[in-house]
C-alpha cells in the first residue's frame, strides 16, 4: 500500500506495478500530483483511491495516468472532491491501453460536491485505447449538495448544518481509507 | 438514392478498384474559372471581385486572409501534414448562374446530382433543396407554400446581395475569423453556402437540403453558411456532401453560423460521407437564446480527417442544446469529432451523445468541451461517449474537458470502450446469422440511439452506408 499526501513533496510520482497495488491519495489543503502508473506485468493491477478536501482559496491540480502495458492488466482510479469556500481543482485523468494491453480492464471515475459559492471544478477524463478485446470507461459527475436530501434529514429534526455534513461524510465515506 | 444501371467505363473502373464508395464518380471538368493553385491576398480579391461584393465584404475578406497566415496549425487533434495549402484551388466555378429549375442546370452536373439522388429526394419529401457543385451553388428550390411564409432559403451569395441587413447582425459574429486558423481562411476564401431565414412562428414540417458536392481535383471547398430562426420558429436543415475519387487531397473547410432566437428550435443534420482523400475541417456554432433548443446530428462516415465539434452556446435563460453524434473511421480515417456546450445562461442544459465505430486501421476520437460560467446557475448537463471497436488494428480516444465554474449544477460524464461482444455474435449466430451479418446488425443497434433521430430516407441511407462500410469486416 502506498499513501500519498498531496502537497507533502509528491509532485511528480511513477509507480511500477508488476504485481497489485493499491495507492491513496489525499488531498487536505491544495497542491499538485502527476501520478503515472505503469501496469508491466501480465496480470498486474492497480487500484488508486483518492480524497481531497478544498476549503478557502485551496488550489489543487491532479493528473493520473493509467498505463496498460501487458495483457491482462486491471486499473481503477476514484477520485472524491469536496469544494468548500472558493476553492478548486483541476483533474486530468488518462487511461491508456497499450495495443499488447489485450484482456485489459480499466476504469476511472470522477466524484465532485460542489459547496462553496465560488469554487470551481475542471475534470477531464481521457481514455486512449489502442487494443480491442479490453474494457474501459470513465465517469465524472460534478454537483452540489440535493436540496431533497437535506429536506429529508432536516424534517427529521437534523440541524442545517449538521445535515449538510452528514451528506459530506456520506459522500466521502464510499471511499475507506 | 440508387445507382443507375447503365455504367461508364469509368465507373465501372471506380467500381472495380473501390466497390464500397458509390459517390466516387468524377465528371470531366468543365468549370468556366478555376483559379491557380495557391493562395495569396490577389486570391482573395478576385474572389470578392468576381462577386461584386460590397466593400465591407472585401475588407473582411482582406481581414481574415491576414489573421489565417499569421495563425499557427493547431497543435492538437488530427494529422493535418498532408494538407499543402500552396496546392489547392480556392475557388472553381461550374457554370455561371443559378437555375431554378433542374432542366436548366449544365448536363454534368445534372448527372451528378441525379446520380446522388437529389432531385428524386426534392420531390418526394423537401420543402427545399441547394445544390453546391465546387464553389458555387448551381441549383435552388424552395417550396411555394414557404417562400409565401416569407421563409428564404438562398445562397449565400445571392443573400448577401438581398439581404444585408442580415449578415451585418450575425455573419462572422458568432464565428469570428480569430476563432480558429479553418474559421479565418473560410472567411478569406469563402464562396457558395446556405442562407436561411425563418420568420417568426413559422414552421417548416419538411427539410430543407443542401447536398455539396466536390468535382474538381485539388479543390477547396469554402461554403459559408448562416442561419437565422427568428422568435418561436421551427426548422430542420439536412446536409450532404460527397466528392470523386482522387488520389490528391481537397480542403473541405466550411463555416457554420446559426442564430436560434427566443422559443425557436432549429435542427441541423449532417450526413457527411466525403471520399478518404479529403480533409474536412469544420467550425459549426449556434447561438441559442431564452427557451430557445438547437440540436445538431451530426454523422462522419467518410474523409480522411474530419475535425468538427458542433457548439452550442446557449446565451440565455431556459435554452437548450443537444448533439447526437456519430463517427465511423475506416481503414486510414481519422474522426476527431465531438461537440461543445458553452453555459452562459442559467437554467440552460444540454444533452451530448457521442457513438463511434473504428474498425481496420481507423481511428475514431471523441472531443468535447461542456463550460458552466460563473453566472449560470441551475445549469444541466449529460454527455454519453461509446465507442466500438471492431479488430486490434483500430483505435479510439476520448478527450473530454469539464469547466465549472458555478455550483448549483447537475454535470454528468460517462465513457465506455467496447468491442463486438463474443457472447452477442454467438447468440445471433446460433439463430443462423453469418457473422458478417449479425456483426452488422449489432453495429446497427449500437447506432440506432442516433439512426433514429433522422428523417426516414437518410436512415436508410445511412444504415446501408455502415453495411458497406461493414462488408468483410469481420476478421
Amino acid at each position: 500500500m502506498i499513501k500519498l499526501e498531496i502537497g507533502k513533496g509528491y509532485e511528480k510520482e511513477k509507480i511500477i506495478v508488476s504485481k497489485n497495488e493499491e495507492i491513496y491519495v489525499v488531498g487536505n489543503s491544495g497542491g499538485s500530483l502527476d501520478l503515472e502508473v505503469i501496469l508491466e506485468k501480465e496480470g498486474a493491477s492497480a487500484n488508486i483511491y483518492g480524497i481531497v478536501i478544498g476549503r478557502g482559496n485551496d488550489s489543487y491540480k491532479i493528473r493520473t495516468t493509467s498505463f496498460h502495458n501487458a495483457p491482462n492488466t486491471n486499473s481503477r482510479v476514484h477520485l472524491k472532491g469536496v469544494f468548500m469556500d472558493s476553492s478548486s481543482m483541476d483533474f486530468f485523468g488518462m487511461i491508456n491501453i497499450d495495443k499488447v494491453a489485450q484482456l485489459s480492464d480499466a476504469y476511472l471515475k470522477n466524484d465532485n460536491l460542489m459547496i462553496g459559492e465560488d469554487c470551481r471544478v475542471n475534470s477531464s477524463p481521457q481514455l486512449e485505447i489502442k487494443a480491442d478485446d479490453v474494457k474501459a470507461s470513465h465517469g465524472v459527475t460534478i454537483s452540489t449538495i440535493d436540496d431533497e436530501h437535506m429536506y429529508y434529514l432536516m424534517s427529521r429534526g437534523i440541524s442545517f448544518s449538521d445535515s449538510r455534513d452528514l451528506l459530506i461524510e456520506g459522500f466521502i465515506n464510499e471511499i475507506k481509507l | 438514392m440508387k445507382m443507375p444501371k447503365e455504367l461508364s467505363n469509368q465507373e465501372i473502373q471506380f467500381k472495380n478498384s473501390n466497390s464500397q464508395y458509390k459517390e466516387g464518380f468524377h465528371m470531366p471538368d468543365s468549370s468556366t474559372n478555376k483559379f491557380k493553385m495557391g493562395l495569396n491576398e490577389d486570391v482573395v480579391r478576385n474572389i470578392s471581385k468576381l462577386k461584386n461584393e460590397p466593400k465591407w465584404m472585401l475588407d473582411f475578406r482582406l481581414k481574415s486572409y491576414g489573421i489565417f497566415m499569421s495563425m499557427k496549425m493547431p497543435d492538437w487533434g488530427a494529422d493535418l501534414s498532408g494538407i499543402d495549402f500552396g496546392k489547392i484551388h480556392y475557388y472553381v466555378k461550374p457554370s455561371d448562374k443559378q437555375e431554378v429549375s433542374w432542366n436548366d442546370v449544365p448536363d454534368d452536373v445534372k448527372t451528378t446530382f441525379d446520380r446522388l439522388g437529389v432531385p428524386q429526394a426534392e420531390r418526394e419529401f423537401l420543402s427545399g433543396v441547394k445544390a453546391q457543385y465546387d464553389s458555387e451553388v448551381v441549383y435552388g428550390s424552395l417550396i411555394k407554400e414557404m417562400s409565401e411564409k416569407g421563409v428564404i432559403f438562398l445562397g449565400t451569395d445571392e443573400a448577401l446581395k438581398k439581404y444585408p441587413e442580415y449578415f451585418e447582425e450575425y455573419f462572422g459574429k458568432i464565428i469570428t475569423p480569430a476563432d480558429n486558423k479553418f474559421a479565418a481562411l473560410n472567411s478569406a476564401v469563402w464562396s457558395g453556402g446556405s442562407f436561411i431565414y425563418i420568420p417568426k412562428g413559422v414552421s417548416i414540417t419538411k427539410p430543407l437540403q443542401a447536398y455539396f458536392r466536390i468535382n474538381a481535383a485539388n479543390m477547396g471547398q469554402f461554403e459559408r453558411t448562416l442561419i437565422i430562426a427568428d422568435e418561436g420558429s421551427f426548422g430542420h436543415y439536412v446536409e450532404g456532401c460527397s466528392a470523386p475519387v482522387y488520389t490528391s487531397a481537397s480542403l473541405h473547410s466550411a463555416v457554420v453560423e446559426i442564430a436560434v432566437k427566443k422559443g425557436a428550435r432549429f435542427r441541423y443534420t449532417t450526413i457527411q460521407n466525403w471520399y478518404s482523400n479529403v480533409y474536412n475541417l469544420v467550425t459549426k456554432r449556434a447561438y441559442a437564446y431564452k427557451d430557445a433548443t438547437m440540436e445538431w446530428i451530426d454523422g462522419n462516415i467518410g474523409s480522411k480527417v474530419t475535425m468538427k465539434y458542433p457548439s452550442v452556446y446557449l446565451m440565455e435563460e431556459g435554452a437548450r442544446g443537444e448533439v447526437l453524434s456519430l463517427a465511423f473511421a475506416g481503414e486510414g480515417q481519422h474522426q476527431d469529432t465531438g461537440a461543445k456546450m458553452v453555459h452562459l445562461a442559467p437554467n440552460t442544459s444540454s444533452n451530448i451523445i457521442s457513438k463511434s465505430i473504428s474498425k481496420k486501421s481507423g481511428r475514431a476520437s471523441y472531443r468535447g468541451l461542456v463550460k458552466v460560467s460563473k453566472k449560470a446557475t441551475n445549469v444541466k448537463s449529460n454527455i454519453v461517449c461509446d465507442a466500438l471497436l471492431l479488430d486490434p488494428e483500430s483505435r479510439t480516444d476520448t478527450y473530454p474537458f469539464m469547466k465549472i465554474d458555478n455550483k448549483h449544477v447537475k454535470i454528468g460524464h460517462e465513457a465506455s470502450v467496447s468491442r463486438l461482444g463474443a457472447e452477442q455474435l454467438f447468440y445471433l449466430m446460433s439463430r443462423g446469422l453469418s457473422e458478417e451479418v449479425a456483426s452488422a446488425l449489432i453495429v446497427n443497434g449500437f447506432i440506432e440511439p442516433i439512426i433514429k433521430e433522422l428523417p426516414m430516407e437518410y436512415a436508410l441511407e445511412l444504415n446501408r452506408l455502415i453495411e458497406l462500410e461493414m462488408e468483410g469486416s469481420v476478421g
